[in-house]
């Protein structure tokens, strides 16, 4: 490895770091590190774009804004019907920030419980992600423990990630905050309840 | 014009049969690992004679996941050509491997079985590489790399022997080879991994970026299956091992399997297409070398390349073809040992003379499935 880190330091695109030289860099690279056909001067990788996965979001980009508006429009939705549900956290959007709910993920403590309980709601929802990058066993090697990421220790196991959409119906959002609302006014252990 | 690969003609056979595939994917929602992979990978399997077939997003990324599943990386050393296209050696060093380049055999351009042992001895012998100019420490052989060079498989009787003896992984760099076979088995299975191209020129193209593994073993294609999707372990976010997003889309899926059903028909029109070009080039007196396919082999004619006399000869024949408006193109004009990128390894010139004699006067005319006598004499003819 170190050899290749020297080899790449030697290359022409190589140098001070400034917006132009890390285009070149990125044109070298791009595709396969050739910039004329037969000649290599870095490695690079075969990453190339379909032209029909272009052709296809260049359609879906003229899009994007209204999309982008109808998922903030959700997930405004979502906080207003979720609002003074105990024990359920929203998500928060930082000062400056326009979050475009790729994901709305609330907290809970109970979580598996409440994915449980939406499921048999007709409710689908993800935890995105269920291990923190540290804690998964490709990353052991390292022997991270709990402490060292305390924040992502604890939410780890909290968060849920609601279905959210641009074309998603009121009806929809409406059946789901019920859901949610009706877990809240379960008891703990559903004892009684299944 | 007489475009160097048509993709057009072969397109308006099978264009209904893609269209409707295609649109059925994009209708279904099923963009990432649709029912098309799996269907795609039980044929290819079958077409290629092994248990199992794993896609991928390309040809590169399924010889990385090859080398990723056999682990190599820093300090092994991988023999493979340096008459060959840059993935084949990007992909090793890529993992922090070293390529150790072989020479290649002057009639069929594949890795030279007797320079392989020598090199492999050699190796084994100091645990280093030594090139013309350099030499790299700390280097133990770990696997064998050949490629079939244009479509031609190698000679993997003798290789699979070498690595038997001297306890090496063979992969099959089968991107340009799939439909071509050796001793009647199929390029793709004759090593213990293969892989493949469906880059859209090669001889089974998609229409962008793909690629195939093929195995017998069920370990490795649980391991290719992980590694495709970042190490993937029992469940989507279980992340076992190191792995790359090296999926193949389902609407190329889609796409080769439509191609797929007149594959082996386009493979015995690429051996008519090439016994056309042998004869016409015999007949007009040029003197050229046409390729050399040995007994019990059939290529799949990725390309049909020749051999000029020399380097002044080779540009008069281009010239002439660019007169008479015939695309070529030169595979590979430059070796890989002599690319800046592999400048690591200290190779000079000289180091491997039959592949750089080859690389100075070989070139490549049109070959596809569908070109005809006729033009197969328009271009013969304007060489000479």
């Amino acid at each position: 490895m170190p050899e290749r880190a020297e080899h790449l330091d030697q290359s022409p695109a190589a140098g001070p770091a400034s917006p132009v030289k890390i285009s070149n860099r990125g044109r070298v690279i791009y595709p396969e590190s050739g910039l004329t056909k037969g000649e290599h001067q870095i490695e690079g990788i075969n990453s190339r774009l379909d032209g029909m996965q272009a052709a296809i979001l260049s359609v879906k980009l003229r899009h994007l804004d209204a999309w982008t508006q109808a998922r903030r429009d959700k997930a405004a939705s979502y906080n207003a019907r979720l609002a003074g549900i105990v024990g359920l956290e929203t998500p928060v959007e930082g000062e400056g920030c326009e979050h475009v709910y790729h994901l709305y993920v609330v907290r809970h403590d109970r979580r598996d419980e409440l994915a449980a309980h939406l499921a048999a709601a007709g409710i689908q929802t993800v935890v995105n992600y269920p291990v923190a990058l540290p804690f998964l066993p490709a990353y052991q090697r390292f022997g991270h423990v709990p402490r060292d990421f305390p924040n992502a220790w604890a939410n780890q196991g909290r968060i849920l990630s609601l279905p959210i959409f641009p074309e998603m119906h009121a009806s929809q959002q409406a059946h789901v905050a019920e859901a949610l609302h009706r877990f809240a006014e379960m008891r703990p252990d559903k004892s009684n309840k299944t | 014009m007489i475009p160097f690969i048509d993709l057009k003609q072969q397109y308006a056979l099978i264009q209904e049969d893609v269209e409707s595939a295609v649109l059925k994917v994009l209708r279904s929602g099923q963009y990432i690992l649709g029912p098309e992979v799996g269907e795609l990978e039980r044929e290819l399997a079958a077409f290629a004679g092994t248990k199992y077939a794993v896609t991928c997003a390309s040809g590169t990324d399924a010889l990385m996941i090859a080398l990723m599943a056999k682990g190599i990386g820093p300090g092994d050393a991988v023999f493979t050509t340096p008459f060959t296209f840059v993935a084949t050696a990007e992909v090793i060093a890529l993992l922090g491997a070293t390529p150790v380049f072989v020479d290649i055999d002057p009639e069929t351009y594949n890795i030279d079985v007797a320079a392989l042992q020598r090199a492999i001895v050699a190796l084994r012998g100091c645990g280093q590489l030594k090139t013309g100019g350099g030499t790299v420490d700390g280097v133990r052989a770990r696997a064998i790399m050949p490629v079939d060079l244009f479509g031609l498989p190698a000679e993997y009787d003798r290789i699979n022997a070498l690595a038997k003896q001297y306890d090496l992984d063979v992969i099959e760099d089968a991107a340009q080879s799939f439909g071509g076979s050796h001793n009647g088995r199929m390029a793709g299975s004759l090593a213990e991994i293969g892989c493949t191209s469906f880059f859209p020129a090669k001889p089974l193209g998609c229409y962008g970026d793909g690629g195939a593994l093929f195995t017998n073993d069920e370990s490795l294609t649980q391991l290719f299956h992980s590694i495709r999707v970042h190490g993937q372990g029992q469940d989507r976010y279980e992340n076992v091992r190191l792995g790359i997003t090296g999926r193949l889309d389902t609407i190329q899926a889609a796409i080769l399997l439509a191609k797929l059903r007149i594959f082996q028909q386009e493979i015995e029109a690429r051996q008519r297409v090439a016994a056309s070009y042998g004869a016409a080039i015999r007949s007009a007196g040029l003197p050229l070398t046409v390729p050399t396919v040995p007994e019990g082999c059939l290529s799949a004619w990725a390309q049909y390349s020749l051999l000029s006399e020399d380097e002044r000869h080779r540009q008069s024949i281009l010239d002439k073809l660019k007169a008479a408006e015939v695309p070529t193109a030169i595979y590979y004009p430059r070796p890989l040992h002599l690319q800046k990128t592999f400048a690591n390894l200290g190779h000079r010139a000289g180091d491997f003379p039959v592949t750089e004699n080859v690389a100075g006067r070989i070139f490549s005319v049109p070959m596809h499935p569908y070109l005809t006598d006729e033009k197969i004499g328009h271009i013969v003819h304007a060489m000479k």
